[in-house]
C-alpha cells in the first residue's frame, strides 16, 4: 500500500536501518572473505567451504553485530578467522596446497596458467611461514585489510602488524 | 616480490560458488520465517479480530502509552502500516453513537478479566508470572536503566458479531458500495490475550518500555470471508476504495495486522528485527517542533511471541535496542 503511506526523512530511516543489508554485504564482502581463506589455507575447495560457513555463521549471529564496536568487515573477518582456526583445530589432515590452483578461469588460458602457477608457488612458500605470519598475510593481501583492522582482529599492535608483515614479505621475496 | 605480486593471487569468487552461498543464505532466510498455524475450527479469523483491533488502534497517536497499542499487536505476525488522518479518527472514536471499538459487535462478554498489573522484582519473577521466558535488551542508550517490571494476567473476551452494528458504522462513514457478509451475523469470536510483561527503562529524560507476550489467539468460525471484512476495515480507516480493495485481496489476513500510522505525526519503515518482520514507527511531530523526541516504537514478532518497544529515544537507538533483545 505504498501510495497510502508516507516515508519521510529517508536519511533517518537509512540510519535507523543501518544494520547490514545482506545483499550489499554479500556482494562486497564475499571476495574479501573468500580470498582471506584462500591465502590463509592455500586450498580452493576448503576456502569455498569455509567461506560459506563464515557467511552462514555471520547470518545467524547478525543480531550480535555491534557497529559501535567494530566495522562490519572487521566483524566478518573475525568470524572468518575463527572459522579457519576451528577448522585447523579439528582437521586431521590438510588438503595439499596445490589445490589452491583449482580456481575458475577468468582470463585467457595463458594468463590463468601463469596466475595458477604463481599462486600455487606462493601458497607453498606462505605455507612454510609461521602460523601468525600466514594469518597476517592472508588478512593483508587476501582480505585487503588495513594494518589497523588487522590489529583489531588479531589483538596485535598496529606497529607490530606492520613489522611482521614486512619481515614476512621479505622472507617470501628471498625464497621466491 | 612486492605488494603487487602478493596481490596477484587475489581473484573473484567463482560465479557458481557465489550463487551457492547466496542461495544458502536465502534458504536460511526462509527457514527463519515464522510458521503460522491456525486451529482448524477457527481458521483463526484474525481478520474480524483485526477489524476490531484496527478500530481500537485508531487511537494510535504517536505518543500514546504502549500498553493499549500492544493489545492490538497481539493478534498479528506480520505488520502492514497504513497512513491515516489521526484527527478524523480521534473524533470518530469519541462518538458514543458509533462505539467504534466494538465495531463488529454489540455483545461483548468478558470471559476472564486481566486484573490490575502486578509489579515484580525481576525478570525471573515476571517470566514465572507470565509463563514465558522474558527477554531483555543487551544494548541501551546512554543513561537508560531498568526502572520497573510489571505483569498483567491473561484475559479473554467473547463477542457476538452484529451485522446491523457494522452497517451502522459503514453508514456513518458513507461506505455504501460494499456489502456486509451476512453469514457472520450472530457468530461468536473469542479473543484470548496471554499475560503481558512490561519492562520500563528510564534515564536522562528518556522513557522506554519493552512489552512482550505470547501470541494471542483469535478464534472465529471457519468460512468467513476475511478479505471482505478487511476491505470494510480499510475503508473505515479512510483508504481509497480501489486501494482498499486491492490491498484487502492481496494480504493474508490470518497473519497480518494493520497498524494505523498517523499521517501527520509519524513515519514508518518495515524492518527486519533479528530476522523477523517488524515495523519501526518514528513520531515526528515533537521532533519537528524542536522538543525531545516523541515516542517512537518498534513492533515485531518472533516465533510464538510478540514484542513492542516504545520510547522517546531516537528511533535509531530504539531500533538498536530491539535488535539486542534476547
Amino acid at each position: 500500500m505504498t501510495s497510502e503511506v508516507r516515508e519521510t526523512n529517508g536519511s533517518m530511516w537509512r540510519a535507523a536501518a543501518a544494520r547490514p543489508d545482506w545483499d550489499a554485504v554479500f556482494a562486497e564482502q564475499l571476495p574479501r572473505v573468500y580470498n582471506f581463506l584462500r591465502y590463509r589455507l592455500g586450498n580452493e575447495a576448503l576456502a569455498q567451504d569455509l567461506t560459506s560457513r563464515t557467511f552462514e555463521k555471520a547470518w545467524r549471529e547478525r543480531h550480535r553485530y555491534r557497529r559501535d564496536l567494530a566495522g562490519f568487515s572487521t566483524w566478518l573477518l573475525r568470524i572468518a578467522r575463527n572459522v579457519a582456526i576451528d577448522h585447523r583445530r579439528t582437521a586431521h589432515e590438510h588438503a595439499p596446497l596445490e589445490a589452491a590452483v583449482e580456481v575458475a578461469a577468468e582470463g585467457t588460458p595463458e594468463e590463468e596458467a601463469v596466475i595458477r602457477s604463481n599462486f600455487a608457488r606462493l601458497s607453498v612458500l606462505i605455507g612454510k611461514l609461521p602460523e601468525r605470519d600466514r594469518e597476517l598475510l592472508a588478512l593483508k593481501y587476501g582480505a585487503g585489510a588495513t594494518n589497523r583492522a588487522i590489529a583489531q582482529i588479531t589483538g596485535l599492535s598496529e606497529s607490530n602488524v606492520g613489522t611482521i608483515l614486512h619481515r614476512a614479505v621479505q622472507t617470501l621475496r628471498a625464497e621466491w | 616480490m612486492d605488494d603487487h605480486f602478493m596481490l596477484s593471487g587475489w581473484r573473484t569468487p567463482p560465479a557458481d560458488f557465489a550463487r551457492r552461498v547466496r542461495d544458502r543464505l536465502h534458504q536460511l532466510d526462509r527457514e527463519a520465517e515464522p510458521v503460522h498455524r491456525f486451529r482448524p475450527l477457527s481458521r483463526i479469523a484474525a481478520c474480524a479480530g483485526a477489524l476490531v483491533l484496527v478500530v481500537g488502534a485508531f487511537s494510535f497517536p504517536a505518543v500514546q502509552a504502549g500498553a493499549r497499542a500492544f493489545l492490538d499487536l497481539f493478534r498479528i505476525v506480520n505488520f502492514a502500516p497504513v497512513a491515516v488522518q489521526a484527527e478524523r479518527f480521534t473524533a470518530l472514536m469519541e462518538r458514543p453513537d458509533l462505539d467504534l471499538p466494538r465495531m463488529l459487535s454489540e455483545q461483548v462478554e468478558v470471559l476472564k478479566a486481566p486484573g490490575p498489573r502486578q509489579t515484580v522484582a525481576d525478570t525471573a519473577a515476571a517470566g514465572a508470572a507470565a509463563g514465558i521466558q522474558v527477554r531483555t535488551p543487551t544494548w541501551f542508550p546512554v543513561g537508560l536503566e531498568r526502572d520497573l517490571i510489571e505483569v498483567s494476567a491473561d484475559e479473554a473476551l467473547r463477542f457476538t458479531v452484529s451485522t446491523a452494528k457494522l452497517k451502522r458504522v459503514m453508514d456513518a462513514f458513507g461506505i455504501d458500495d460494499l456489502s456486509v457478509p451476512e453469514e457472520i451475523d450472530g457468530q461468536s469470536a473469542t479473543v484470548r490475550v496471554p499475560a503481558v510483561v512490561r519492562i520500563r527503562y528510564r534515564g536522562q529524560g528518556h522513557d522506554v518500555m519493552l512489552i512482550q507476550a505470547r501470541q494471542p489467539q483469535v478464534t472465529f468460525p471457519a468460512g468467513i470471508d476475511l478479505a471482505s471484512l478487511a476491505e470494510i476495515g480499510l475503508r473505515v480507516l479512510g483508504i481509497k476504495p480501489a486501494e482498499a480493495h486491492r490491498f484487502a485481496q492481496s494480504m493474508d489476513w490470518r497473519t497480518t495486522l494493520i497498524v494505523p500510522v498517523p499521517a501527520d505525526a509519524a513515519a514508518f519503515k518495515q524492518v527486519d528485527v533479528q530476522g523477523n518482520p517488524g515495523l519501526l514507527i518514528e513520531a515526528i511531530g515533537a521532533r519537528a517542533r524542536g522538543k525531545l523526541p516523541a515516542a517512537s516504537r518498534v513492533l515485531w514478532s518472533s516465533g510464538n511471541s510478540v514484542f513492542a518497544l516504545v520510547g522517546n529515544v531516537p528511533p535509531t537507538e530504539l531500533f538498536e535496542m530491539a535488535q539486542s533483545v534476547h
